[in-house]
């Protein structure tokens, strides 16, 4: 067993950590939450220099071939710093799914969104999948000369910087497809609004939306899969991002119960403080444990092993991290549920990252469908 | 035993419940139905309808201008109010101050203030915590010292519910500081009009203004606006604390409220049913059913107390801890069985459901429940020591 950092991951995860205490902060947080802003293009071109956009994908497509355990140590600074750029929603998931996808469109795409010049969107859920991505109402239609789509997808986080959404529909036969729409397409429209972590999502409306053939990137089961293991993905750095927002909490919390005095001494010397703190402390040691765990399990090919290992770890964070999100409001007392200090704002980051493509409740009934024999 | 309303209490049941489904504004209740709280015009507007009815100071005995009902006949008021959709009272005048005066203010105060709070017309706020003095409420700081005919207050409030919508503040302020802590605190009367104050908002993380700071500065208040006599003001706060403690626990709005979730579950779509047919929804649900009837019957053991004339004390610690924290299980459920639609912000259309999209902000306003009203820790600390002799 071996839990250490490559000297390769030491370096990322030093650098991610320096960049982002460099150029984002809990003001600029707040600057972006007061204009409806949660995106940057120097940062995205920062990123991207940074090589954040090409980590995830293969060598073939200008990528570094990155771990998932690579993306997770991103994913964590970014909870820690409560940054909102897209860089999960507009270029690890679409590009995962673009990867997952394969044909020479999608890698096409995809070494786009690798360069950091083509960001994306997945537009897979509805308002009445919840987080099933195989319950699609969205339909697609084949015609002699290409396709047509109708229909409207839900919270889709990041569409509104997104130059290509990846939108699943169903075939009149029960097919699913995955297919490339263009944001600029015509007969696509978009309302986007704020989202709980202070980032943005839109609901896309398809309304006869017209393509050629080659917009479909994949069909069947080769689309539902792309969608599903990309999500896995996702759940993984979003374990790695709520252990990142739980961790700050928790040391923020800390170092308060030390400094705040109630009955002329500090609240952290009453012994139902410390216990919450310790509770929170032990909470985030496992919890880290199953990130780890999931960035090693998760990042294979392999259905079952995959979904056992993401749901077991998502199922257990989202938990302890929402245990550790609500303590910390409870210990800082009013201050706590303030817009004016960062805990309210992680609070509600933890909120949101426990629910994003999947809660606890979900996780353990995809458990039960694959990790019990 | 007996756990049935008599006659004569389902009659009134039945009187009520026809009132309220004729008089409650359909503003409110749409509010209500997704999880919304009034504005300050329609709070005080229908404060100002259940005034004119004479069923705003339900707690309160004949004598001072209440209805003189039971213990049980204002369970069952809060009850129906809840489920037509009605907010509570704002509890600054009609459940704290209004009690004071009546318990210790003087025949003018009583004459002054009284009516206002009867009919509606005059909002209160609650001038107690301080920036240092949270828990530790006894360490209070803001002074009011004696020149001539009037106090001259200096010093902070935080937190102060309501402070910008409100014509007065009842504070505890420190007209002693030579005598132990809890002595030298008195209880003032402050005409949030008088020159020297200044209120300042606190947003909270459920996006809206209900807080605030007040800033004292050489505010000067009549001498004749002093509750009992100086140094009385701690023996008036502990007074409050056990007074009217029926609807603490807020069972009738945590009823409604798993009403509602159950209905929106039913009302959203999942493939071909609904967010109903998920097992693990109606676990979810049913779970809370079960905590809500064992609050339920401890709140009507309560109730049958008072009716016998019991004085309720650390008791009604217990109903606040198990009553905030079901009120933050059912708004979390809320949150986490909507799915992707709890995770929209400020969408003007709806997603799915409107009621859903907007849970958020009663679960992240009601973090503060477990804190605000002496935070549960304290509340533990006083059955310790009260109830298990600890």
């Amino acid at each position: 067993m071996d839990f250490r950092l490559s000297d390769d991951q030491r370096m990322l995860d030093e650098s991610a950590s320096k960049y982002l205490a460099g150029q984002y902060s809990f003001d600029l947080y707040r600057k972006q939450l007061a204009a409806d802003v949660a995106f940057d293009e120097s940062r995205w071109t920062a990123m991207a220099e940074l090589g954040w956009m090409a980590l995830p994908f293969p060598e073939s497509v200008g990528g570094f071939g990155g771990s998932l355990v690579d993306i997770q140590l991103i994913a964590r600074r970014l909870g820690e710093k409560l940054c909102t750029d897209p860089w999960l929603t507009c270029a690890v998931l679409p590009g995962k799914v673009l990867e997952f996808a394969g044909g020479v469109n999608a890698m096409q795409l995809l070494s786009g969104v690798s360069a950091g010049t083509t960001r994306g969107a997945l537009a897979a859920l509805e308002a009445n999948s919840h987080y099933d991505p195989t319950l699609i109402a969205t339909r697609v239609t084949e015609n002699g000369d290409g396709i047509r789509i109708d229909g409207q997808k839900s919270v889709v986080f990041g569409a509104e910087y997104a130059h290509v959404l990846l939108v699943t529909a169903c075939a009149a036969n029960g097919e699913a497809m995955l297919i490339a729409v263009p944001s600029s397409a015509p007969g696509v429209s978009l309302n986007h609004y704020r989202v709980v972590d202070g980032s943005r999502a839109s609901e896309v409306n398809l309304n006869a939306v017209k393509l050629p053939e080659t917009a479909v990137l994949a069909r069947g089961c080769v689309a539902i899969d792309a969608v599903k293991r990309a999500i896995d993905v996702a759940n993984a750095a979003i374990c790695a991002d709520l252990l990142g927002a739980a961790s700050t909490m928790l040391n923020k919390t800390r170092d308060y119960a030390r400094m705040r005095k109630q009955f002329s001494v500090a609240i952290g010397s009453f012994q139902v403080i410390q216990h919450y703190l310790v509770d929170m402390f032990i909470e985030t040691q496992q919890s880290e444990s199953l990130v780890w765990m999931a960035g090693l399990q998760g990042d294979t090919q392999e259905c079952a092993d995959r979904e056992k290992a993401i749901s077991i770890a998502k199922a257990y964070i989202a938990r302890s991290a929402v245990m550790v999100a609500q303590k910390s409001i409870q210990i800082h007392g009013g201050i706590g549920v303030t817009e004016e200090l960062d805990i309210g704002h992680y609070f509600r980051r933890v909120t949101h990252y426990a629910q994003m493509f999947g809660d606890r409740d979900h996780h353990v009934q995809r458990y039960m469908a694959f990790g019990q024999g | 035993m007996n756990l049935e309303f008599t006659t004569e209490e389902l009659a009134f049941q039945n009187e009520v419940r026809q009132w309220f489904a004729e008089n409650v504004p359909a503003s409110l209740r749409s509010r209500a139905d997704n999880g919304q709280m009034p504005d300050r015009d329609e709070q005080h507007g229908w404060e100002q309808v259940l005034g004119r009815k004479g069923w705003l100071v339900v707690g309160w005995s004949a004598q001072h201008g209440g209805p003189g009902w039971t213990a049980t006949q204002r369970y069952i008021f809060d009850l129906e109010r809840a489920r037509a959709g009605a907010p509570p009272v704002s509890p600054f005048g009609v459940s704290m101050v209004g009690p004071v005066i009546c318990a210790f203010g003087s025949a003018e105060q009583k004459q002054q203030h009284l009516p206002g709070i009867i009919s509606g017309n005059v909002h209160w706020c609650q001038g107690y915590s301080e920036p240092n003095a949270g828990s530790d409420l006894a360490s209070l700081k803001t002074a009011a010292v004696l020149d001539g005919g009037h106090y001259v207050v200096n010093g902070q409030k935080i937190w102060t519910t309501q402070a910008h919508w409100a014509d007065w503040c009842f504070c505890l302020v420190r007209t002693d500081s030579s005598v132990k802590q809890q002595q030298g605190i008195s209880f003032l009367l402050i005409n949030m009009n008088t020159p020297g104050i200044e209120v300042r908002p606190i947003h909270s993380i459920d996006g809206h203004h209900h807080l605030n700071e007040v800033y004292f500065t050489d505010v000067r208040v009549p001498v004749e606006n002093l509750v009992g006599s100086e140094g009385m003001g701690w023996t008036i706060a502990k007074f409050l604390l056990t007074h009217e403690r029926t609807t603490i626990a807020g069972v009738a709005d945590s009823k409604r409220e798993i009403e509602r979730l159950k209905q929106m579950l039913k009302d959203t779509k999942q493939g071909n049913g609904s967010r109903w047919d998920d097992p693990f929804a109606r676990r979810r649900v049913a779970e809370l059913e079960i905590d809500l009837a064992a609050l339920e019957y401890t709140n009507f053991r309560t109730v049958a107390a008072t009716e016998e004339g019991m004085g309720l004390g650390a008791e009604s610690s217990g109903l606040k801890i198990k009553g905030t924290e079901l009120q933050q299980a059912i708004t979390q459920a809320m949150v986490e069985l909507g799915g992707h639609l709890s995770l929209t912000w400020d969408n003007s259309e709806p997603v799915g459901s409107f009621a859903f999209n907007r849970t958020r902000e009663r679960y992240n306003f009601l973090r503060a429940a477990t804190i605000y009203g002496g935070t549960n820790e304290i509340q533990k600390n006083v059955i310790a020591k009260m109830l298990l002799g600890l």
